[in-house]
């Protein structure tokens, strides 16, 4: 059976925009403001709803969360993004959970062969300068333990 | 579901007709470490044999013969110059540490109970019960990723614990660091890849919470250093303190017992060599680079910890050691070293396919242990590992023919004469000491504002509170935390170490630990005899007797080939000997952590020669833990005990004057300062002491305030205080004093009690006020206003 | 009523307050065992007064706390725990107890989140008993310390008018008396509508003695701390002992 992917994407209601500066080692005047979001991408053969209600079910928290599918950004007009987890190598523990779990509930409507969770940063223009990713890159993600990614907004979008 | 094995597993690697610049250069293709003399003396080994070694039999001799392993410098023959003249020394671990522990037990028996030959060393609490404290470092792993160093290497002292005697318990932590300041500028880092201090402590912090606190052993005490030394050499120090039946101490394998590993899987991810570079962090990385450092999964030991807890209480351990550096070989190797045995690689549970025998035998994969049981045990056990939801695998057996044997698939990979094993050959240094160019400060000094010369030394990094971590770290898990880190009538203020209940134990432990880096960086020596000082009297001030107080040392240098940096760290040692020794404190445990050093743009860049000591001390009655906070006792008295000095060297008064190196480092005078602590414990015993404090850094104007910060009332000093030599009396850092607050009923008895020694009254609590006044110094500060600048210096930065 | 009551706590990979706990139910006149979760069939329940989770971080508390340990009860145990409350049996939850006892609907709705700090937090904190009717907190006084050590204890509703309900309703047992961590109406520990299941952030485990308060000085009663008098409260009730 084929592969299929599914991504989700879970958001924080009461988290507000704020200053990169809370993620820097050494703060800047004019540091960007951001928010977060965790994504998970699934691996899977069987039935797309079935992952999509255990993705509810296990990761969602309803009341504090909300929980996004379709990839349209969570947050738009942001400068871009940078996407980070544990690269391959190294040991993601909430994934492992996650699998162990899968594992043991299975009820075969579906089996989750990969998941893949990252921390999204949308970084915005808000205070003037365009920020710059190679700073944030720098005191955020670490080589030996992330891979990460940086996506620039569309500019005309 | 088994996971397939390539069809080679090893390969035989020819030394015999190599030639001595064959073997250094096998020896550097293989990342072995080996010198000339190692790859020598294997090559004579295996002539003896009458055959080629094994790849895996090469690595596991260079990972027994390893520094980290086999602590080769502290063995060395080491000719060391000084101004005193030359003095070879036959190894500084057995001729200094080891043997001023020898005298200590002589004088002393039955209290330790065991030391050095073990994971920890032991002291005896009772009749029924011992303690043990471990102390390593992880400082490479933590510079490289803050937060996964940090975690591994809590996780690895824990099963340091875990694996000593038949499996003791963890009842708390402690956590030193070393980092550059917090404030350092990004442009003075004169280095790629290499990490803010900032990110260092974040890092480090939180994966010291992330493991101690899933764990559920208490963090308890602990200390930053702040010093642009450690900027680009970052030092984790993760110590576990633990608690085992005096019983279950003495461990043995006997031919015919089973060899069961527990725990997590073996992977790649232990294995050694692994790098990274940081050159293209501005852009995205790349997928296919897999390679990473470990992380910790405190989940899993805490399954482990469970299953060695209740298997060594059914009784069924006979033997266990944790898997640490080298793995199942040191793990395998340390359990068969009396009787051998053989080791089934195949069995052991893998985290991915692919790994050949070597890699198997040498991973260091986190969160594993080795057990020895009867053969009919092994179904109990694992039995017992499923409800605690691991894994138990047969491994192999002890079988009495004195030989490490392993096999995969059945073929033989490796083997090697146990004994013969652990025989690396001796090295020989040579080391110098040759003291700076000090200069005597004039008595007086320069006349100052004492009172803002104090908000400024508060202020310091090296005094303010260390709060914003300290309330990261669970401290009273468990439920034993008697006197926590931060205690008080505000539960706030800072106190010497930290006491603990032990379960079924009417006796309590205390932790107390001390490091002086910039001390060393004049005078090594005098900062080993002070360190030993400051770790004994913060015991002795948390309520400890000093006649049972036990002693670790960890040392942390740069490069030990360089003659003057290998000096100060025999300076160092017998400094923290002497002091030791005339305290009858034994160092029941200790470890060394070398090449501590980095090339920068500007050079290399070396640490000064680091000790830290760390204290277990028995605590006879929780009636004896007064803590460090000042008692609402209106009227009561303050006095110091101990003699004060004019020497301000290494002080943070001098540091922040640019004179820390230039004037003299104060003197240890052990035997008087001992006579004091007795005392005092006598006079504690009689329950006249109401609080007490150790003077450390930022001298005695300091220390009175941090006892003041619980805010009960404020302190009236006498005139005469800080009159004639303000700096030195109220700033100095001199060792062996103490304050202590007592009722004005039990001055006199104090005052009689210290007749002959030093005991000045120095003033008078007042529930009047909330000032610190010191008249003769002109101070005159409000309590609230001196916390409120303490309380808030590290906050910007974690 | 039992003469002797009993107490069951359940421990998951990653529980690490079991013992303590154990040993206040115990100091307050429970017979108090220790089940793994590995081991506690549906039949575990039959003749426990008060089933206990323990502090601590089940399965490592990754994703949210207590999540996974309330999935793992729902799979391995189905409603057993629901049925033992219906039954007439007590439920305690303490921190991480609590947590798993919010994901399984055991009390009121609302969730327990990061700390607004976005720390974690080991301290001691002030308390008000706040419903005059749970039989977990007979004993204390309406003011009263514990030590709280949390990162995840921020109790938030959908709306933050519904945590003000419960106060009304009274089913906000337990309040910060000031804000530590940003929960909803400074909410510290929260009971059902039966009154029967209480779940608590602070750690009453660690102050049954005296001596275990950061302040030399605390005056209490006698040598106890504050936490025994909730588990001696529970016993009482159950075994329908005085102090009603």
């Amino acid at each position: 059976m084929p592969k299929e992917r599914l991504a989700i994407e879970v958001s924080q209601k009461l988290q507000r925009r704020r200053s990169c500066n809370a993620l820097l080692y050494v703060p800047q005047g004019g540091a960007p403001n951001f928010q977060s979001t965790r994504r998970y991408e699934f691996g899977f053969t069987g039935s797309r709803e079935a992952v999509e209600d255990f993705a509810r079910r296990v990761l969602l928290d309803p009341v504090s969360q909300e929980l996004h599918c379709g990839g349209a950004p969570v947050y738009p007009g942001y400068a871009f993004l940078l996407d980070y987890g544990m690269k391959p190598g190294a040991l993601d523990l909430e994934k492992e959970a996650v699998l162990q779990f899968h594992r043991e509930s299975q009820d075969g409507s579906c089996v989750i062969e990969t998941l893949h969770i990252t921390k999204r940063l949308y970084i915005f223009r808000d205070n003037g300068d365009e920020p710059s990713a190679a700073s944030l890159v720098r005191d955020i993600v670490n080589p030996a333990i992330h891979s990460w990614n940086v996506t620039h907004a569309d500019r005309d979008a | 579901m088994p996971i397939a094995t390539p069809e080679r597993t090893h390969r035989s690697i020819p030394v015999l007709d190599l030639d001595g610049a064959e073997l250094e250069r096998l020896s550097a293709r293989m990342k072995l470490s080996l010198s000339r003399a190692d790859m020598e003396a294997v090559q004579a080994y295996f002539a003896a044999e009458g055959r080629e070694p094994t790849d895996v039999e090469l690595e596991v001799i260079a990972q027994t013969w390893s520094e980290h392993c086999k602590h080769r410098i502290f063995g060395a023959r080491i000719r060391h110059e000084h101004p005193g003249g030359v003095i070879d020394i036959d190894g500084l671990f057995r001729s200094c540490i080891r043997a001023v522990t020898d005298r200590v037990r002589a004088r002393k028996p039955g209290f330790v109970a065991a030391a050095f030959d073990d994971n920890a060393g032991f002291i005896r609490l009772d009749e029924r019960l011992a303690a043990c404290l471990k102390v390593e470092t992880h400082n490479h792993p933590s510079a490289i990723e803050p937060y996964a160093g940090a975690n591994t290497g809590l996780g690895g002292v824990i099963r340091d614990i875990l694996g000593a005697g038949k499996g003791a318990k963890p009842v708390a932590s402690l956590d030193v660091f070393c980092f550059g300041s917090p404030d350092t500028p990004s442009d003075s880092i004169r280095a790629a890849d290499v990490i803010h201090p900032v990110g260092i402590l974040r890092g480090v912090v939180r994966g010291v919470r992330d493991y101690g606190n899933r764990m559920g052993i208490p963090t308890v005490t602990g200390a930053v250093q702040f010093d642009p030394a450690y900027i680009y050499n970052p030092l984790v120090f993760c110590g576990t303190a633990g608690v085992l039946p005096l019983a279950d101490i003495p461990k043995q394998v006997r031919a015919g017992q089973i060899l069961l590993a527990i725990g997590g899987r073996t992977g790649r991810d232990g294995l050694h060599g692994a790098t990274f570079s940081s050159a293209s962090l501005t852009t995205d990385s790349h997928e296919a680079d897999q390679q990473a450092v470990q992380i910790g999964n405190p989940i899993e030991e805490k399954k482990v910890l469970d299953l060695v807890l209740e298997a060594r209480e059914r009784g069924w351990i006979a033997s266990i050691t944790d898997c640490g550096a080298g793995g199942f070989s040191s793990a395998a190797g340390e359990m068969l070293s009396e009787t051998g045995g053989e080791i089934h690689l195949e069995r052991a549970p893998l985290k991915e396919e692919g790994l050949v025998s070597w890699e198997i035998f040498l991973s260091e994969s986190q969160e594993r242990m080795v057990i020895a049981v009867e053969p009919g045990r092994v179904e109990a056990m694992q039995e017992l590992a499923e409800v605690f939801e691991t894994e138990c695998t047969v491994l192999g057996e002890a079988d009495g023919s004195g030989r490490l044997k392993v096999r995969h698939h059945g073929e033989m990979v490796c083997e090697l004469d146990c004994r013969r094993l652990h025989e690396a050959p001796q090295r020989n240094l040579v080391s110098r000491w040759v003291p700076p160019d000090w200069s005597e400060r004039s008595a007086g000094g320069e006349a100052e504002d004492w009172g803002s010369v104090l908000r400024e030394l508060m202020a310091d990094f090296a005094v303010v509170s260390r709060e914003p971590i300290i309330r990261e770290y669970d401290h009273e898990v468990q439920g034993n935390t008697v006197l926590k880190p931060l205690a008080g009538a505000t539960g706030d203020a800072p106190q010497d170490g930290a006491v603990l209940e032990i379960d079924g134990c009417r006796r309590l432990i205390g932790l107390a630990l001390s490091l002086l880096p910039e001390w060393g960086k004049t005078d090594p020596r005098a900062m080993g005899r002070a360190c030993v000082d400051e770790c004994f009297r913060q015991l002795v001030c948390l309520g400890a007797d000093p006649e049972r107080i036990a002693l670790l040392d960890n040392f942390c240098m740069g490069n030990p080939d360089d003659p003057d940096q290998l000096g100060s760290l025999v300076e160092a040692v017998l400094g923290i000997c002497e002091t030791a020794e005339a305290y009858g404190a034994p160092f029941i445990s200790g470890k060394d952590s070398f090449y501590n050093y980095f090339e920068t743009e500007d050079g290399p860049v070396a640490i000064p020669a680091t000790v830290l000591i760390s204290g277990l001390g028995v605590v006879e009655d929780a009636a004896h833990v007064t803590g460090a906070s000042l008692r609402p006792a209106d009227g009561s008295l303050l006095y110091l005990l101990g003699r004060g000095q004019d020497r301000l060297g290494g002080s943070v008064y001098a540091r922040r004057r640019g004179q820390a190196a230039r004037w003299r480092i104060p003197e240890t005078h052990p035997e008087e300062h001992l006579e004091i602590y007795r005392r005092y414990h006598g006079a504690l015993q009689k329950g006249w002491i109401l609080a007490a404090h150790d003077v450390s850094e930022g001298g005695l104007a300091t220390t009175l305030a941090e006892m003041a910060f619980s805010l009960v009332g404020g302190l009236d000093l006498e005139d005469s205080l800080g009159r004639k030599d303000p700096a030195a009396e109220l700033f100095g850092e001199g060792p062996g004093r103490i304050v202590v607050q007592v009722r004005e009923e039990h001055a006199g008895a104090l005052e009689k009690r210290f007749a002959d020694l030093a005991c000045l009254r120095i003033g008078r609590f007042t529930a009047a006020h909330r000032l610190l006044r010191a008249p003769g110094a002109g101070i005159e500060e409000s309590l609230e206003t001196l916390k409120e600048i303490w309380r808030n210096g590290l906050k910007p930065y974690y | 009523m039992a003469e002797r009551a009993e107490a069951l706590l359940l421990k998951f990979p990653g529980t690490n307050c079991d013992e303590e706990t154990a040993r206040g139910l115990r100091l307050a006149g429970f017979r108090a065992r220790t089940a793994p979760v590995s081991l506690a069939a549906r039949e575990s329940f039959d003749d426990v007064d008060l089933v206990v989770l323990p502090g601590g971080f089940s399965y490592g508390d990754y994703v949210m706390a207590g999540r996974l340990a309330s999935l793992e009860i729902s799979l391995r145990l189905g409603d057993a725990l629901h049925r033992f409350h219906e039954g007439g049996g007590h439920v305690l939850g303490i921190c991480n107890g609590f947590q798993i006892l919010m994901q399984l609907g055991l009390l009121p709705a609302g969730s327990l989140v990061e700390n607004a700090s976005e720390r974690f937090i080991c301290q001691w904190v002030e308390l008000e008993r706040a419903a005059a009717d749970s039989p977990f907190l007979d004993g204390l006084p309406d003011r009263f310390e514990l030590p709280i050590a949390h990162g995840e204890g921020r109790f938030i509703t959908a709306h933050p008018e519904e945590a003000e309900d419960y106060v009304k309703q009274g089913l906000a047992a337990i309040r910060y008396a000031a804000d530590v961590n940003g929960s909803y109406a400074r909410i510290a520990g929260l009971q059902s509508v039966s009154r029967r299941v209480l779940g608590l952030m602070p750690h009453p485990e660690r102050f049954v003695f005296a001596r275990q308060h950061y302040d030399r000085d605390w005056k209490g009663c006698e040598d106890r701390g504050w936490g025994y008098f909730l588990f001696r409260s529970i016993r009482e009730r159950v075994t329908g002992a005085a102090a009603v």
